[in-house]
Formats: structure tokens, sequence, C-alpha cells
């Protein structure tokens, strides 16, 4: 049963990134800056989002993977876009350095950049000794 | 080689340089200074190192490496990373050029990644003086400390060490900023600090409310300069690393 529910989380996740994929394409996302800082029991990783407001980031944890989709509504005259109509989107697929827990995560927003800390799943089980 | 297209006439000027480095804190600091007020342009690197690209502003061809000059102060700014094969040669001519002109100081504006820098209000500076009266400049400077212990990487760090075997007075400013994330708080913070050293004040509240423009605008050359950083740190992509 559980074999199953593995392959069948696998098969989920394969089809959300192939979505996640032709939507970047069909919209020609922009991949942000991303940067990953492993301490001892968690990974915390930040996201550049300049322009987003926090309400429009969508975020999903995945076994071995984590996916950070963003909108940017902010009017920039500075950043040249293909098509003018279509608004400027973020989306990129972070890969995880090790398993995690999935409680608890914690994600912030603050000043165009986002950080989610994530707790590292423990290698080791303690057996007490009978 | 550097050439200088406006003849200038300077006494043991200043040199300030900010190219592309951590948090591109030297880039847009110096961006922003050149903006508000209103430097001439005088000169350019001349290199096969670079890609072969053009840079057009304003409908007219620029270069990648500039130079600006303005009572006594001269400017080094570029639009491209300092690629890794070529980081010696560009260096040289360089400091070759900044020998030339005798400066008083030469001052490398730069960060010094922080891995929670998100929770930083204030940044701390830290100083690299290459001389003994660097040192004392730097003594007399408030909110700036001397870094006792670290590691520096990339065309700065090279610059910094030519200029101490040959007795220039050169001092590098880094604050603490994002590592792959343009750092205009970070940038702001050292322009602050330029008067201290005879420059002419310049107002930041305009870089720090623009902040995520900014950081839009220059997302492209982060990521090279990212990319060519870690190709001389020889390190994995991704994997943070903090020098202090």
């Amino acid at each position: 049963m559980e074999d199953f529910e593995r392959i069948f989380e696998e098969m989920r996740g394969m089809f959300e990134e192939d979505l996640r994929r032709q939507r970047a394409r069909r919209m020609g996302c922009v991949e942000p800056l991303y940067n990953i800082v492993e301490s001892e029991n968690e990974i915390r990783i930040s996201v550049d989002l300049p322009g987003v407001e926090k309400e429009d980031i969508k975020l999903t944890l995945y076994e071995d993977h984590l996916v950070v989709e963003g909108l940017c509504k902010k009017e920039t005259p500075s950043v040249r876009r293909l098509f003018k109509e279509t608004p400027l989107y973020y989306s990129v697929r972070i890969p995880l350095p090790t398993k995690v827990e999935e409680e608890p995560a914690k994600a912030r927003y603050y000043n165009g950049i986002l950080e989610v800390v994530l707790t590292k799943r423990k290698r080791g089980r303690r057996i007490p000794v009978e | 080689m550097i050439i200088e297209e406006v003849k200038t006439v300077s006494e043991r000027p200043l040199i300030l340089e900010g190219l592309p480095d951590t948090g591109l804190v030297g880039t847009i600091s110096l961006s922003h200074y050149l903006a508000k007020l209103g430097f001439e342009k005088t000169g350019y690197l001349e290199t096969e190192d670079f890609p072969p690209m053009l840079i057009v502003r304003n409908g007219k061809i620029g270069d990648v490496l500039e130079i600006y000059y303005k009572d006594n102060v001269y400017i080094l700014r570029s639009e491209l990373p300092i690629p890794q094969e070529g980081v010696h040669n560009i260096v040289g001519e360089i400091v070759d050029w900044v020998r030339s002109k005798s400066p008083r100081l030469f001052l490398s504006l730069g960060g010094i990644p922080h891995p929670y820098r998100i929770d930083i209000t204030d940044p701390k500076v830290y100083a690299v003086p290459t001389s003994e009266e660097a040192l004392t400049i730097v003594s007399r400077m408030k909110s700036v400390e001397v870094l006792k212990e670290g590691l520096l990487f990339g065309p700065k760090a090279l610059i910094l060490r030519k200029l101490e075997r040959l007795r220039i007075t050169g001092l590098g400013l880094f604050v603490q900023s994002y590592l792959n994330y343009p750092d205009p708080g970070s940038a702001a913070k050292v322009l602050t600090l330029l008067p201290q050293i005879g420059l002419e004040k310049v107002e930041v509240d305009s870089l720090i409310a623009s902040a995520e423009e900014i950081r839009m605008q220059y997302r492209e050359l982060m990521r090279r300069t990212d990319d060519e950083t870690r190709r001389m740190r020889s390190l994995p992509p991704m994997a943070e690393q903090s020098l202090v």
C-alpha cells in the first residue's frame, strides 16, 4: 500500500511539473534568482521575487523539490517584456539538497524576497536499549 | 588597454571602482553616484577578453568597462562581470592605468555575503586596506571595521593584492549583502560613507525607494556575475558560502 502511495505521489509530481513547464513556456516565465543555506537541522531557501505581492505567490513543497511561482503586477519601465500585455511571471523548481519533513515549513515574504525554512528529515532513529 | 578619449588633468586623484561582484553593491552604488552627480565619460577598456557584444545606451554605442571623471575623481564601472579567463589580463590593465594616475586613494566598493542578510536592517561595513596610510583612513571612519580574517575572491581581490605590492594606497569597502541578489540597500549603505573620505554626498532615499525595480533591472547581470564568481571559486551551483 505504501509503495502504491509513493508511486502515485511521484506520478502526481511529474504531472504537476509538466503542467508548470507548459505554463512557464506559454507565459514566457522568468526564472528568479535563488539561494540555499543549509544548517545542521534546517534548509533556508530564499528566492528573489521583486515586484510580487504576497498574495500572488504560489509555493508547493514536494518530496525532493520546491516549486515557487509568482506574478509580478508592478509596472517597471526598465524591464523589457516580449509582450507588453503579459505580466511578468516568475517560476522556478528548486531541487532540495536533502529530504525534509512536511511539517514544520515556514515561509515569509519581505522586501521582495521570499524565505522558506524547511526542517531536515532525521536520518537515524534512536532505539532504546531494554 | 585603457583608452582615454577625453584628456583629463588630475593631481593625486581619487579612483572609485565598482566592478560587478557580490550583491552588485559596487555597480549599483556607483551607477547611482554617476547618475546623481553628472560625471563625464572619458575612457574605456579595449580588450578581447569580454564576450562579443555591443552595448547601446540612449541610441549610442557604449563600452563594457567605462571610465568617468569629475573634479579629480575617476569612476570605473562595468556592465559585465570580468570573465574568469581574462581576469589577470584585465586586472593588469586596470592596475597599470591606476598606477599611471598616482592616486591618493583607490577605493573599491563591494559586498560581502551574509547568509541571513534578510534579517539585517543596518549592514556592517568591513575594510581591507592595502597600506598603513589606508589603515589610517579607515581608523578615522565611523561605522567601518577592518576585516580581520576572511577570503576574498575575484577581480577586486586581485586588484587589492596588486596595489598592496605596488604600495599604492587602496581600500576595499565591503558591506554585508545578499550573495546573489542585487542589493540596493547595501549599495545605499556604502554610499553614505563616502563623505567621510572627502567625496561628495549623494542622496540615497531614491535608491532605496526603487529597490525592487533595480533588482529586476540588474537580475541578468547578477546571474552572470554569480556564475563567474562561482567559477572563480570552483564551487558547485547554488551552494552558499559565507566569507565571514
